[in-house]
């Protein structure tokens, strides 16, 4: 449905540097050589911190850039031949919250979009309505996108682009700079999408999204496609396991290879893998230290991520993570 | 069809959110009609020339409206920041500029009717052969269209091309005798004047006023198309180095 092979981007950016003296050119590769098939009905989520190169490739298929050297076809189409014919098969949801007019209410907006891909006014209405009601918009369908909230924009962005039923989908970080809640919103919509077997590319750096939402997961980290498979399989494949993280009144004394931390209260933070739970806690407990809290964390992409890369994932600030702690 | 309606659509529903423009149309020529036919009674010009100062000031007003619109429509959409998903949907730059042209044609109409309004309030009663003046109107608008292109490859590329349009808008209307005839022009000036489209435009323009042929007009189509050519050879060379550099969505 969706294929690349050996797409590369590589941006010339011009630095600046001071008023009069002339701009210094540098490269900057986004992508470096990535191979990619996404089959028909398949949910995939493309994981990766922020500059990992997510947006690149979503815009390359999109056809909104030009790669520096691969080849994408969509459907069998070539999109840098025929761009105009891939857009017709694409919904797409970019990131940030200007894809809609403001100045004009959600039904007109899906109303706009809808003429762009040439469907007939009756049909569009009809279309327009169904999916207000799937992303529970429909009570706000006169109101104009301006008084919207980050979360109504969203929704209705999906909305937006799933209006000439499109045979794939392309979301970029369709969550970000939502509240738990608006989150909770967007996620059933694309809980939706899913059970509905919509073939869907999106890019997210929210581990907890990603574990959540996909079918299948790629890891993205500087330019490269690390790793491809089901969360599960991801977390499995990479050795990442589950483990107990304790809290004490008193710094312990344990072998070595075991993460211990100071908190600020005076208390002390631990982490053990879970399977040696036991033997620790008898260790802690003969040193005469008293265990305050005890927390199991399952071995989770976070994890995985650090194995792969060698480096912490270190965008996982945002409500989902917070909820999820 | 139907992209080109909803766009078209859509600048006329972003119309209903500024109201005020629509005052703006209608006041604004009051201000540009003004000092014109001041310094032409001033001077003691007789009725036929105040018409001749009054259809050339007509003319270029509408096609640098026209001009802006186009030239400048692309601006609103990068400001907005919805020209990088516009460009997700099977349609192209063409697409958007032509809906801008049609909304800018359809706000002319407006201008023009308010326009007129003031000329009679200034007392200079337009004896203007409406139909045939319309006629040019329009095809002058043709005329410029490669430089309408020209000038939204630049607004590509350069993000802000308020110089580029000013110099072009300006340039156009000195070059093309919009408030005397460009034979008064000096000799490499006038041989400029007849590389631009527009200057055959007024002219014929004013020969409508006295009764005579318009013979300008294929001359006009002609230099035209050759400037709609280059103008579309520009904007897909800046389309292409907008998507190759990742700028569509900057401004």
């Amino acid at each position: 449905m969706v294929e690349l092979y050996n797409v590369a981007k590589t941006y010339v950016v011009r630095e600046r540097v001071g008023l009069f003296r002339p701009s210094r050119r540098r490269e900057i590769p986004a992508l470096q050589g990535s191979d990619l098939q996404v089959k028909p009905g398949e949910f995939v989520g493309l994981l990766g911190p922020n500059g990992a190169g997510k947006t690149t490739l979503l815009k390359i298929v999109a056809t909104l850039l030009l790669p520096t050297r691969g080849e994408v076809f969509v459907k069998g189409i070539d999109a840098l031949k025929y761009p105009t014919k891939v857009r017709r098969l694409l919904g797409v949801v970019l990131a940030g919250e200007r894809t809609l007019y403001w100045k004009l209410t959600a039904r007109e907006n899906l109303l706009l979009f809808a003429g762009l891909h040439n469907i007939p006014r009756k049909e569009a209405r009809r279309r327009a309505e169904e999916l207000l009601s799937l992303v529970g918009l429909k009570e706000f369908a006169s109101v104009t996108v301006e008084k919207f909230s980050t979360g109504m924009r969203k929704r209705l962005a999906i909305a937006r682009a799933l209006i000439h039923a499109p045979e794939i989908l392309i979301l970029d970080e369709p969550t970000s700079g939502l509240d738990p809640h608006g989150v909770e919103e967007v996620w059933n919509v694309l809980l939706a999408l899913r059970e509905q077997g919509k073939t869907v590319l999106m890019a997210t750096h929210n581990m907890l999204e990603a574990e959540r939402i996909p079918t299948r997961l790629l890891i993205i980290d500087s330019g490269r496609i690390l790793t491809d498979g089901t969360a599960a399989e991801i977390v499995a494949k990479s050795g990442a396991e589950s483990v107990a993280l304790l809290t004490l009144d008193a710094k312990p004394s344990l072998a070595k290879g075991l993460s211990l931390r100071a908190n600020e209260d005076g208390t002390w933070l631990i982490s053990v893998p879970l399977e040696e739970l036991p033997v620790h806690l008898s260790t802690i407990q003969g040193q005469g230290r008293r265990i305050l809290n005890v927390e199991i964390r399952e071995s989770r992409l976070w994890e995985a991520f650090l194995r792969l890369t060698g480096r912490p994932f270190d965008d996982l600030s945002g409500p989902n993570e917070e909820e999820e702690e | 069809m139907r992209p080109i309606c909803a766009l078209v659509k859509k600048e006329l529903l972003y119309l209903r959110a500024y109201p005020l423009d629509l005052v703006n149309y209608a006041v604004s020529p009051a201000f540009i009609v003004a000092p014109y036919i001041f310094f032409a009674k001033l001077f003691g010009f007789s009725d036929d020339l105040l018409d001749s100062v009054a259809v050339g000031l007509l003319l270029w007003y509408w096609l640098s409206t026209l001009l802006g619109g186009v030239a400048l429509g692309l601006e609103e959409e990068m400001e907005e920041g919805i020209l990088e998903t516009l460009l997700t949907h099977p349609i192209t730059i063409l697409h958007l500029l032509l809906a801008k042209a049609i909304v800018a044609g359809l706000e002319n109409l407006y201008i023009t009717g308010t326009m007129v309004a003031w000329f009679f309030l200034f007392g200079v009663p337009l004896r203007l052969p409406w139909p045939r003046f319309l006629g040019i109107v329009i095809l002058s608008g043709l005329g410029l269209a490669g430089f309408m292109l020209a000038l939204a490859a630049a607004a590509l590329f350069y993000k802000k091309p308020f110089a580029l349009y000013d110099l072009v808008q300006w340039g156009l209307g000195a070059l093309s005798g919009v408030t005397r005839p460009s034979r008064d022009l000096p000799r490499p000036l006038w041989l400029l004047s007849r590389a631009i489209p527009l200057s055959y435009g007024v002219e014929a323009a004013r020969a409508a006023i006295l009764g005579h042929s318009t013979e300008g007009i294929p001359l006009l189509l002609g230099l035209g198309l050759l400037y709609f050519l280059l103008g579309q050879t520009l904007l897909r060379v800046a389309e292409r180095r907008m998507k190759a550099m990742g700028t569509t969505g900057e401004f």
